[in-house]
């Protein structure tokens, strides 16, 4: 095994709609991640930035990378911005510790970031699925809640138990969401608001969607054998995986799950030092709550159509067999989109430091994180364990 | 008026949609998709068959010259005769295919009434396509009493004789209230729509697999690629692709979702005003092959998954003033049944094994 990287640091802005700019939030969250560093650290040391955005509504479109190094507080610091849509967040960490791994750099800043509630109505629906297939998929009057709708109509002709299980899901995130002081959604919810909810792509409802969030979220790497010189208790990535699949759902032969997270996982489990049996908890990206049953089976943490019974059965609970999400994750959390995969790596950071408060996971030591973006096009699946 | 061609056979489309008892163009449907239907129909089974030239009889949109050749794959010249009556004899007049070999000629007329000051169609709306060749001695049929265009094509159409005639469609109508219709008319095309952007080239490069259903087989591995983009999606392999277009009314439903009202993009608001919560399905076309495709002409926007489904072109939605076309998918059996049941022989609609 050669060089690791470790997280030494992390910080995370309120989700939500929020009054902050994107700046600001960007600010904010690398302050927070500065200050989170237990003996302390100079920006003037951080070498290297990543930057995930998508620019959701357009605002600051090109270029965004150089609003890091500003808000950072670190002129000139060499910053690329990443874009992977969802799954922003999730290649940025990834490069980020590509380049720790490297031996090239010794300290690096990783921040995504998006604000979405400041857009007009209709523009937000716009770009509500400039990421999927614009020339087909979109052309035949879907966005991202209807190709998930799809997902979901062939995964319930499949298994019909399933969609007790899709409420189970959105309920759970709720639960969780409100032990979250960073949440969107902090309020749990009844199942039967879940069954009544009005239709967005049947058979999925508003509760089987997340919301759209502002917010920012960042981390600083450092190289395992130097992360002594931040804090006691780093947390290591163990392992990076990531894929990509073809853009259209029609044009893959693997349907409704994705290829990409299970190549992701497989890649990511491969080099790593431990198993799934070993994993304490998983972040899922559960933009839609089909998503988080495609992505237990997609990596292997369920069976082949045995992601419905395992929900039922409470094993995805905060305190289950395989906790999921227990910051409420994109359905309660909220889901700034290049935010996201950074957030899922500052909750890891708490979990397994034992700091995540009333949403602690007992005992927690090895998580996953899972990253999506659109419809399955692109995953990342990041391990991470205690240091 | 002398005429010499023989008229070989017909194609009549009327569409589902109803208002107040009367066959009108539906929310989605315009003169040029009205002919296409028509003009499918009429050439059915998909194959190599076109016509030496296409006459037209009709109000079309600016779309139709340039339009029918790329539906029909081949640089077919398109003649306008305007509309009305008259129109109709003049353009079978000057049909006759004479000189080429063998040639045949399509004439195509689409009866689509002026609409009224609220938008709404005056009268019926039907879709007539009728292929002649040279080599007869045909003549006009009975001048009769037809004050609309519809009516004298059809009088047209029923003098095909070489096989029988396609007849009618017959499938039960789908009624639509005044509001919906009055939307899909009132639908603003001149703007520049706050839509995912598809630029006019990259429209214009997918029509072929849009409206054609062209699909590449990789010589190296066997897989189907849909829609073509000149690589196998599993192999990578460009060379030695070989097009194949997929069958129009052969696919199976694999997943189905509706959109909820609210729900749709930006481009799909003034479409979504008129067709109400609508349907998108996920459709095996041919075994490898998959198309997303919403739904049209069904009672209900759910279609079940399993359940059978053609594929109709029709306006999509408005971007950059002008509309942009593709196929949507129909409940089958309903015009699979009234092809065959028709006594059309070859000439109905093709049946694909599923």
């Amino acid at each position: 095994m050669g060089r690791r990287a470790t997280i030494v640091g992390a910080g995370h802005t309120r989700f939500g709609a929020v009054e902050d700019g994107p700046r600001a939030l960007l600010r904010t969250a690398v302050d927070r991640a500065v200050a989170s560093v237990d003996r302390g650290v100079g920006r003037g040391t951080i070498d290297e930035g990543f930057l995930a955005t998508l620019g959701f509504g357009g605002g600051q479109i090109g270029n965004s990378a150089a609003v890091l190094a500003d808000e950072a507080g670190v002129p000139g610091l060499a910053v690329s911005r990443v874009e992977n849509a969802c799954a922003s967040g999730g290649f940025a960490l990834r490069a980020g510790a590509r380049a720790i791994e490297s031996g090239a750099r010794e300290l690096v800043l990783v921040a995504g970031v998006e604000k979405m509630t400041d857009v007009a109505s209709a523009r937000r629906r716009y770009w509500l699925g400039v990421s999927g297939d614009t020339e087909w998929e979109r052309a035949a009057g879907l966005t991202f809640a209807g190709v998930y709708g799809l997902l979901a109509s062939a995964y319930l002709n499949a298994h019909p138990e399933a969609a007790e299980a899709l409420v189970a899901v959105a309920v759970k995130a709720h639960a969780m969401g409100a032990r979250n002081p960073n949440a969107h959604f902090q309020r749990a919810v009844d199942p039967d608001d879940v069954r009544r909810a009005p239709r967005v792509a049947d058979p999925l409802g508003l509760y089987d969607c997340c919301p759209v969030s502002d917010g920012a979220a960042a981390v600083l790497l450092a190289p395992e054998e130097t992360a002594h010189r931040y804090t006691d208790t780093p947390v290591r990535i163990d392992g990076l995986g990531a894929a990509t699949d073809h853009l259209a759902i029609q044009e893959r032969d693997e349907f409704p799950g994705f290829a990409a997270s299970r190549r992701a996982a497989e890649a990511a489990f491969r080099h790593a030092p431990w198993d799934r049996a070993q994993l304490s908890f998983a972040e899922l990206h559960d933009c839609f709550t089909i998503a988080e049953l495609l992505a237990l089976e997609d990596l292997g943490l369920a069976g082949p159509g045995a992601a419905a019974q395992l929900t039922l059965a409470g094993a995805t609970e905060r305190t289950g067999a395989i906790p999921v999400n227990p910051d409420g994750g994109l359905k309660a959390k909220g889901h700034p989109l290049g935010a996201t995969g950074v957030s899922q790596a500052h909750e890891v950071f708490l979990q397994l430091r034992a700091a995540a408060g009333a949403r602690q996971v007992p005992g927690a030591e090895r998580a996953l994180a899972h990253n999506v973006g659109g419809a399955g096009a692109t995953a990342t699946v990041t391990l991470f364990a205690r240091g | 008026m002398t005429v010499t061609l023989r008229l070989l056979r017909a194609a009549t489309y009327v569409p589902r949609t109803e208002l107040d008892g009367v066959r009108v163009a539906g929310p989605d449907e315009d003169a040029f998709t009205l002919g296409a239907t028509a003009l499918e129909r009429l050439l059915a089974p998909p194959g190599d068959r076109a016509p030496a030239a296409l006459h037209l009889v009709g109000a079309f949109p600016p779309i139709a010259g340039a339009g029918y050749p790329l539906l029909l794959g081949r640089p077919v010249p398109v003649v306008a005769h305007g509309d009305g009556p008259e129109a109709v004899d003049a353009a079978f007049a000057a049909s006759s295919p004479a000189g080429a070999d063998g040639a045949t000629a399509v004439v195509l007329v689409v009866d689509e009434p002026d609409r009224a000051d609220d938008g709404l169609a005056a009268g019926p709306a039907v879709a007539v396509a009728v292929e002649v060749a040279a080599d007869g001695a045909g003549g006009p049929p009975p001048a009769g009493d037809d004050r609309s265009t519809g009516a004298r094509a059809r009088r047209w159409a029923a003098a095909a004789s070489d096989p029988a005639p396609v007849p009618v469609e017959d499938a039960r109508p789908i009624p639509i209230d005044r509001p919906r219709l009055r939307a899909a008319a009132a639908v603003p095309v001149g703007a520049v729509s706050e839509g995912a952007y598809v630029p006019r080239p990259r429209y214009l490069e997918s029509v072929p697999s849009r409206w054609r259903l062209v699909a590449e087989r990789c010589s190296a591995c066997g897989a189907l690629t849909f829609p073509a983009r000149g690589a196998c999606r599993w192999c990578g392999n460009r060379d030695g692709l070989g097009a194949e277009r997929l069958p129009a009314d052969g696919g199976t439903v694999v997943a189905s979702t509706v959109i909820g009202a609210g729900s749709q993009p930006t481009e799909f608001d003034g479409p979504a005003r008129a067709l109400g919560p609508y349907g998108v399905v996920l459709v095996e076309l041919a075994p490898g092959a998959r198309g997303t495709f919403l739904v049209t002409d069904a009672p209900g926007p759910k279609l079940p998954i399993g359940s059978r489904v053609g594929t109709r072109l029709r306006r999509l939605y408005p971007m950059e003033g002008e509309w942009r076309y593709g196929r949507k998918a129909v409940p089958l059996p309903v015009d699979e049944a009234a092809g065959r049941s028709a006594g059309a022989g070859s000439h109905g609609a093709p049946s694909h094994p599923s």
